[in-house]
């Protein structure tokens, strides 16, 4: 984090089509708040079906909104988190944000859809209900990162990855106990979505020093054959980071995705920060 | 080394045992827990992160495993935990590993959890309520009741209540003033005074039970939606100085908002009668005065009567809540609108200082009596010890007994013939109305048919 | 190529692609005999080109290709999942009633034993038949639906003529808005299965996020319902 610690925060960031897709249905999202004290990261895989034909439009809300949400909230953080004892209130008000990030987005898809309806209708003939949001279904993955704290959010698919350096195993904090069959997922465009907001908070010392946090649409992770080929490719990109630095790994990173989306043919992205040298 | 433990990473507990550790369950706010294992198999650690293992917080630790809480529902501490490789002064305690099968609130919420139904739920409701009764009654505060540590058992309602780390007498100060959504109003605000006891325990504990039942805040309706962002203002109107039941009678304000919080307007639809009024109770006047909040007793109580009272749709063969007692109002079925007929009723009675009390079960086909049922005084519930069965009789369709499960005879009165008759152990009480059972020690049954 | 590869270049372990499993479910009763049948394994061998052109159109799905037939009682006529791209046609013979309940449990049963991983992709079922089931069907199509993989598949039935019982077909659907394809003769055969194989593939490895769920697009309003209840709600 320039200016506030011994560590520098490296971001990466790739999204690549997938193989056979007019156009990436991802988004992903990047920015430092409080002058480099904390990062906010995201990334959202709009379904992309038939069903959600609008689902560009609703994973680039997505991200957007989530990111409005959580800057305030990521200032406080900078604000208060070197008194540990505001730790776990500031985690508990992590939790309390999964409504207004969802809803957020609510507001945003309904405001669009009154204007130009989605069924063909005239704007402005009827008002929109949660049913209409069907076509900008999308999930959501987000981070908010600082010198002391981690907070996660996530809605449907995909993976958010902490390593704590390449030896240690890596571990996906909000992966469910029974992963979702197939391409079904949760998204936002279901009536209250907030109950299916995984949120995660915890210090960043037990990541160690040098930790690389990641955060993924499943277009990657289905790449793999199973998940703990998956976990190697966070423990991999962890160990190329060390040896061969960021601006090589931020080279290649492009070529990965691209082969993953060719194996999972789903559109691939990936929002990662990295505390080098 | 970071600052996870490595595996094979040897701790050891004040009395020598020796903790390997295995892997890790995950990271929480306060600390990581790891799985162990000792010579007496395996074991869960919590191992506080750096700037939460204070003194203070090892003073508790220390305390909590002197005394402990006798009560299978908790998991509880029971070793202080330091690593003999470490100077910093990091620890955590030894506990039991949480068995698999137990699901917490958020996956519950998410619909995650298979095989749960309004039976089992209202055991986990009733076990909660209990639970804390027991570690109340020693006087004991929680201080931070929240969904995150309490865990149960789809398949019959066993719960186990974890983070038992700031479960001291209720006059200690841990810095624990608990998790914003179930913080009690005057702390919330920081009232003058103010401090996590019993009674704020109380609130919290009415709000995790609205939470089970609901599946939603019961303050967080219209007003909520109204919060854009990170705020702390708003999160203290809401839980502190202006707080409004979702459905409070009085105050309309804040109901939830159709087409965004479906979920609560269905399930309160669908809560029994005495359960709403309780409800009600914790959440308008029991918002400001403290002492009248529901007490654990009641909630007890009322969710062991709710049980006897659920009863299946004829029709569709889902579960409703039926108001327990005597004549309750109609209820139509929440998955098919059809009308729910009610099965007869078993009204049984006992003394309880000097006066007789009743409750009722209803007669579903597999309508049990417990041993609770029968005693005057229950330390905790426990719906594996079955008293008596309802069977059907094997070859006449529509007769129904009551079967007699313990090791002792029953007695029957006929009013009719004005006869008894002994009913042994493994033998059926034939079900029609004006019977009558004994059942020892003054406790009878009579058969009801509304 | 083969379908798992690890990389040298490649962080990570292992990649493949993610499997569609298809299943023909054949009616090879008696009725089925003479020209019907004939024509069915006419029909599915001149399907089988577009299948595989199909398939290498999506790189990123691996198609696999097993068919059972029916008739008294059920059968695998393929041993096992077979890549389209190695497929070949072994003609069907026809004989004996419709047991078309025991080809569903048969599916069902593979369709809950497979060790198809979660990543994989919906399989398709195809049914094809000129009659009317002659046991239990409802209990193999519930036997379907008991597995997780059953509720998600895409399902094609194709009815062979007027005496194919098209409301049983509709049921296997269980899709108020897809109807079964009727076929009168030979070409109209040949072109269903062509349509079928070929659309349910790329309906299969199209993401269509919980299709069979509370976020279909079958016009199925979802509905809160109420949480203090039931597993089959939850």
């Amino acid at each position: 984090m320039t200016g506030s610690g011994p560590t520098a925060w490296h971001v990466l960031r790739g999204s690549v089509r997938g193989l056979n897709k007019k156009f990436n249905q991802d988004s992903l999202y990047t920015a430092s708040v409080a002058d480099g004290a904390a990062l906010v990261l995201s990334v959202a895989d709009g379904h992309g079906s038939a069903a959600h034909f609008r689902s560009n439009m609703g994973s680039r809300w997505a991200v957007r909104e989530f990111a409005d949400c959580v800057t305030p909230f990521a200032r406080t953080v900078v604000d208060r988190q070197e008194d540990p004892t505001t730790w776990l209130a500031l985690f508990a008000a992590a939790r309390a944000l999964a409504g207004p990030i969802c809803h957020r987005w609510r507001e945003r898809a309904l405001l669009y859809e009154a204007g130009h309806p989605a069924n063909g209708a005239a704007a402005g003939e009827r008002n929109p209900t949660r049913a209409d949001l069907i076509p900008y279904g999308t999930t959501l993955l987000g981070l908010v990162v600082t010198q002391q704290l981690l907070f996660c959010w996530q809605v449907g698919d995909g993976d958010i990855t902490t390593s704590a350096d390449a030896g240690a195993p890596p571990r996906r904090p909000l992966a469910t106990a029974e992963e979702e069959y197939g391409d079904d997922t949760d998204s936002l465009c279901e009536p209250e979505p907030w109950v299916k907001m995984r949120v995660h908070c915890q210090p960043m010392a037990p990541l160690g020093p040098r930790p690389l946090l990641i955060a993924n649409t499943d277009g990657l992770s289905k790449s793999f054959e199973d998940e703990r080929g998956y976990l190697k490719f966070a423990t991999d990109v962890h160990s190329a980071l060390e040896r061969q630095g960021i601006d090589k790994v931020r080279l290649l990173l492009e070529g990965w995705l691209t082969r993953a989306a060719g194996k999972s043919g789903d559109d691939t992205t990936l929002v990662g920060v990295y505390a080098g040298e | 080394m970071n600052g996870q433990l490595p595996k094979g990473h040897v701790l050891t507990t004040p009395g020598g045992a020796k903790l390997r550790v295995e892997d890790t369950f995950g990271s929480g706010a306060q600390g990581e827990v790891y799985r162990v294992s000792t010579d007496r198999g395996d074991r869960a650690v919590k191992w506080y992160h750096a700037n939460m293992a204070t003194p203070g917080q090892r003073e508790i630790i220390e305390t909590l495993v002197g005394r402990r809480l006798n009560d299978t529902r908790f998991l509880w501490p029971q070793a202080l935990v330091t690593d003999p490789a470490d100077r910093a002064g990091a620890f955590g305690y030894l506990m039991a590993v949480r068995p698999r099968d137990f699901h917490d609130l958020p996956a519950l919420f998410r619909r995650e959890v298979k095989g749960i139904n309004s039976r089992k739920l209202t055991i986990v409701a009733l076990n909660t309520a209990e639970a804390f009764l027991a570690l109340h009654a020693q006087g004991r505060a929680y201080r931070d009741i929240n969904y995150g540590n309490l865990f149960f058992n789809p398949a019959n309602g066993d719960i186990l209540i974890c983070d038992n780390d700031n479960a001291v007498e209720e006059n200690k100060d841990t810095g624990i003033w608990g998790t914003s959504e179930f913080m009690a109003p005057e702390l919330m605000r920081q009232d003058p005074n103010a401090r996590p006891t019993v009674q704020t325990d109380l609130h919290a504990l009415a709000v995790l039970l609205f939470m089970l039942l609901m599946n939603h805040h019961p303050l967080a309706g219209k007003a909520e939606l109204d919060i854009r962002c990170f705020d702390d203002a708003a999160m203290k109107r809401l839980y502190g100085t202006k707080p409004v039941f979702l459905f409070d009678p009085g105050d309309a304000s804040n109901r939830p908002v159709p087409g965004e919080q479906d979920t609560v307007i269905a399930n309160w639809r669908v809560c029994p009668p005495v359960l709403r009024n309780l409800f009600t109770q914790a959440f308008t006047i029991g918002l400001a005065r403290p002492e009248q909040r529901v007490r654990e007793t009641v909630w007890r109580d009322t969710f062991s009567q709710v049980y006897d009272s659920i009863v299946e749709c004829g029709h569709c063969g889902r579960t409703n809540y039926i108001d327990p007692g005597a004549n309750p109002p109609p209820v139509t079925c929440w998955k098919c609108n059809r009308t729910v007929d009610l099965p007869p009723r078993l009204e049984i009675v006992r003394d309880e200082r000097l006066r007789r009390v009743s409750r009722s079960i209803r007669l579903t086909q597999d309508a049990k009596v417990y041993e609770h049922h029968l005693r005057r005084t229950v330390s905790q519930h426990d719906y594996s010890r079955v008293v008596g069965e309802v069977e059907a009789h094997p070859t006449e369709k529509g007769r129904f007994g009551l079967r007699n499960a313990t090791s002792k005879p029953w007695r029957v009165h006929n009013e009719a013939t004005r006869s008894l008759q002994d009913v042994p152990p493994g033998k059926r009480a034939n079900l029609r109305p004006g019977l009558l059972i004994e059942f020892g020690d003054g406790v009878e049954a009579l058969y009801r048919e509304k | 190529m083969s379908s798992i590869e690890a990389d040298e270049e490649m962080p990570g372990g292992p990649m493949a692609n993610r499997p569609v499993h298809f299943f023909w479910l054949l009616d090879c009763s008696g009725s089925m005999m003479g020209n019907k049948i004939s024509e069915l394994n006419f029909a599915i061998r001149e399907a089988l080109p577009e299948m595989q052109s199909a398939a290498k159109s999506n790189p990123a799905a691996k198609l696999m290709v097993r068919a059972l037939t029916f008739n008294t009682g059920a059968s695998w006529h393929d041993k096992q999942a077979i890549d389209v791209a190695s497929y070949s046609w072994k003609d069907v013979h026809a004989d004996g009633v419709t047991d078309m309940g025991a080809a569903f449990h048969l599916v069902a049963r593979e369709l809950g034993n497979l060790t198809m991983p979660q990543r994989a992709l919906r399989p398709v079922l195809a049914l094809i038949s000129d009659g009317g089931p002659t046991d239990d069907y409802r209990a193999g199509l519930r036997s379907i639906e008991a597995t997780p993989w059953g509720q998600r598949a895409v399902r094609i039935a194709i009815a062979i003529g007027n005496d194919a019982d098209r409301s049983m077909l509709k049921e296997f659907l269980n899709n108020p808005e897809l109807e079964p394809l009727l076929v009168h003769n030979a070409g109209q055969l040949a072109s269903a299965i062509r349509w079928a194989s070929t659309m349910a593939v790329k309906a299969a490895s199209n993401a269509a996020p919980n299709t069979n769920s509370p976020l279909s697009n079958t016009g199925q309003q979802w509905q809160a319902p109420p949480t203090t209840d039931d597993e089959d709600v939850w």
